[in-house]
């Protein structure tokens, strides 16, 4: 059964990256450049993962991770945020989306794919 | 006498018709004669003795009455009456006379209490003026100085008594030209009053505040003064750091965007070369492969640059609280020696640990800061030393004072020259001979140690020899509980 994410990033280099990364580790991977976006595609799709920034153009990540959460289709799926804000404060933000997790840019190539199926799964079993 | 004559002239008339014999008609006419002498006796009683009694009686009831004046007319008079008024007039006029002058006496020991009780409370707030905290001064219509207090001599630094008399100018000169002055004379002028705080110059050098309040005043104008110095600085201070913590605030949030923004591009770096040197996409040639290494090592070092200067920029601002647990030494060190091991080896240096002097201590510290401490010491030996060369740690509890751990990290590298002893623990201070090639790092890593090794209650020291090597002691105390909160607090204060 082939694994759906989608990476929700404003910056297309680090957009790319992670997608190159996620692509490898076999998943389908959607592209969204901003919140509004994003939204629109967690709609559509029925997704296993949400990897979403922070510092989003239009909004926080963790504004669009609370409309998510408050949403049928996308109230379960597993949402890990990918941010250069690594900072205590940037940590307090997302601190109380239920269901979601943190890893700080720069991030670890040879380790971010196996991090995201490791939280996708837990969450999963939990 | 004449009421006594008539009286024996009846009598003998009365025994001389006795006499005559005629008894009966005798009897009558002398019992008429009798009863018309009485008449005679009473009518010249009353007009004689009883109204002159009855007018002293009724002066004696108006002197009793209180009214000194009651005289008796003299002239209306005559022998022993007349001797009798005499007296009471006489009396009476005594009596007046030292009533009066008794009055008099009360008159003027009143007016003297008074007099006195006035000059009393005068006094009293001419004591109370002198010495009350605030200065006072009255300057008259000719900018003269008329009163003077203790505290306003104080504050103008001068001695009381040769002012009064002097103008302001005279006194102070060129006060003429001061705001001060023309308040004052504004007030003076147009009877108008004005407060106002006033940094005041003294001649001689030197200012101080006070807060002034000027009243026009009969004489001229009054002046109360009273020195705000301390309020005065008690707000700057307040201001200060109020600037500071705003200061503070301004440079963590740019730290915090600053490393936001050199973390996105470093991600791409880090990221995408990473991909390249794993040959995610297919192999690159060695040339290549060793190019894409440089990049990566680059923006890495990059990384640990942005990292470092968050961490010094947070245990600068107190945001670096030590988290206290009770944790065994030994294993913390070993776990240190195993992270640089294979750095170690891949250099060929030997890296040894002789930790049993503390087997078995638990240290009551911030675990995670100790780690960063003897990492980063233990990194530096391995940097520095020279291919060959040799690593080692050490651990006791003697050779420092009760309850306090030594631990020391010592060398056979480069070593450091005793010009730069001085700026060894200061920030970006890697020390950069011409004679030798730059090594890795950031120049943080010391400056961190330092204040990380403060913070926990304890000291660095280092002893070096250049070309021979160097040592590192770190001086811990086993519980480190006092000197975390009272380090917290002096970083904070430090700001």
């Amino acid at each position: 059964m082939v694994r759906k994410v989608l990476i929700v990033d404003d910056n297309a280099h680090n957009l790319m990256l992670e997608k190159d990364l996620m692509e490898l580790a076999g998943f389908v991977v959607f592209e969204a450049v901003n919140a509004f976006c994003g939204i629109a595609i967690a709609r559509r799709e029925k997704l296993d993962a949400i990897i979403m920034d922070v510092r989003l153009p239009d909004m926080r990540g963790s504004d669009a991770a609370l409309i998510l959460r408050g949403e049928d289709f996308s109230r379960d799926v597993p949402i890990v945020f990918v941010t250069a804000s690594v900072m205590a404060e940037g940590r307090e933000e997302i601190r109380a989306i239920p269901n979601s997790g943190f890893i700080g840019k720069p991030i670890n190539t040879r380790t971010f794919a196996k991090e995201i199926v490791a939280f996708v799964e837990a969450a999963a079993s939990a | 006498m004449r009421v006594g004559a008539l009286f024996v002239a009846s009598i003998l008339t009365l025994g001389l018709l006795v006499y005559l014999k005629n008894a009966g008609m005798l009897l009558m006419i002398g019992a008429m004669l009798f009863a018309l002498s009485l008449a005679a006796i009473q009518l010249f009683i009353s007009k004689s003795i009883v109204s002159p009694l009855k007018r002293l009686a009724e002066a004696v009831a108006r002197m009793g009455g209180g009214d000194l004046s009651a005289r008796m007319d003299e002239s209306k008079a005559k022998d022993e009456m007349l001797f009798l008024y005499r007296s009471f007039n006489s009396y009476a006029a005594t009596q007046q006379g030292w009533v009066e002058k008794l009055e008099h006496e009360i008159e003027v020991r009143r007016a003297a209490e008074a007099a006195l009780a006035y000059s009393k409370s005068e006094e009293l707030f001419r004591i109370r003026f002198e010495n009350m905290h605030e200065g006072c001064q009255i300057i008259d219509r000719d900018y003269r100085y008329h009163y003077v207090n203790n505290a306003a001599a104080e504050q103008g630094r001068m001695a009381k008594d040769g002012l009064i008399g002097r103008s302001m100018s005279d006194v102070f000169p060129g006060f003429e030209h001061t705001e001060a002055f023309a308040a004052i004379r504004n007030c003076m002028e147009n009877r108008i009053g004005v407060h106002f705080d006033n940094y005041f110059s003294y001649p001689d050098g030197g200012a101080t505040w006070f807060e002034l309040s000027v009243q026009p005043a009969p004489e001229g104008v009054l002046i109360l003064s009273a020195d705000i110095s301390e309020r005065k600085r008690a707000d700057s201070e307040y201001l200060a750091r109020m600037a500071a913590e705003l200061a503070n605030r301004t440079k963590s949030d740019f730290l915090s965007n600053m490393s936001h923004e050199l973390r996105t591009p470093l991600n791409s770096i880090i990221g995408f070369t990473e991909v390249l040197l794993d040959s995610l996409y297919g192999s690159v040639n060695e040339k290549q492969h060793e190019y894409l290494g440089f990049i990566n090592s680059s923006g890495r070092h990059l990384l640990t640059l942005i990292n470092e200067i968050l961490d010094l920029s947070k245990i600068q601002s107190g945001k670096r609280d030590a988290v206290l647990s009770s944790f065994e030494l030994r294993a913390t060190l070993e776990l240190s020696l195993t992270m640089l091991r294979e750095k170690a080896k891949q250099r060929g240096i030997s890296l040894e640990g002789f930790l049993d002097p503390i087997a078995g201590i638990v240290l009551e510290s911030d675990e995670q800061m100790i780690k960063q401490i003897v990492f980063n010491l233990l990194s530096n030996a391995v940097k520095f030393t020279p291919e060959g060369g040799s690593v080692r740690m050490e651990a006791r509890t003697d050779g420092a004072e009760d309850g306090v751990i030594a631990i020391s990290v010592s060398d056979t590298g480069i070593g450091i020259r005793k010009e730069d002893f001085g700026r060894l623990f200061t920030e970006f201070s890697q020390i950069d001979s011409p004679l030798q090639k730059r090594f890795e790092g950031t120049g943080l890593g010391l400056a961190i140690s330092k204040r990380l090794v403060e913070l926990l209650g304890g000291r660095i020291e280092m002893q070096s020899t250049e070309g021979a090597g160097s040592v590192f002691s770190i001086f811990l105390p086993r519980a480190a509980g006092s000197a975390v909160a009272g380090a917290a607090a002096k970083a904070r204060q430090g700001e």
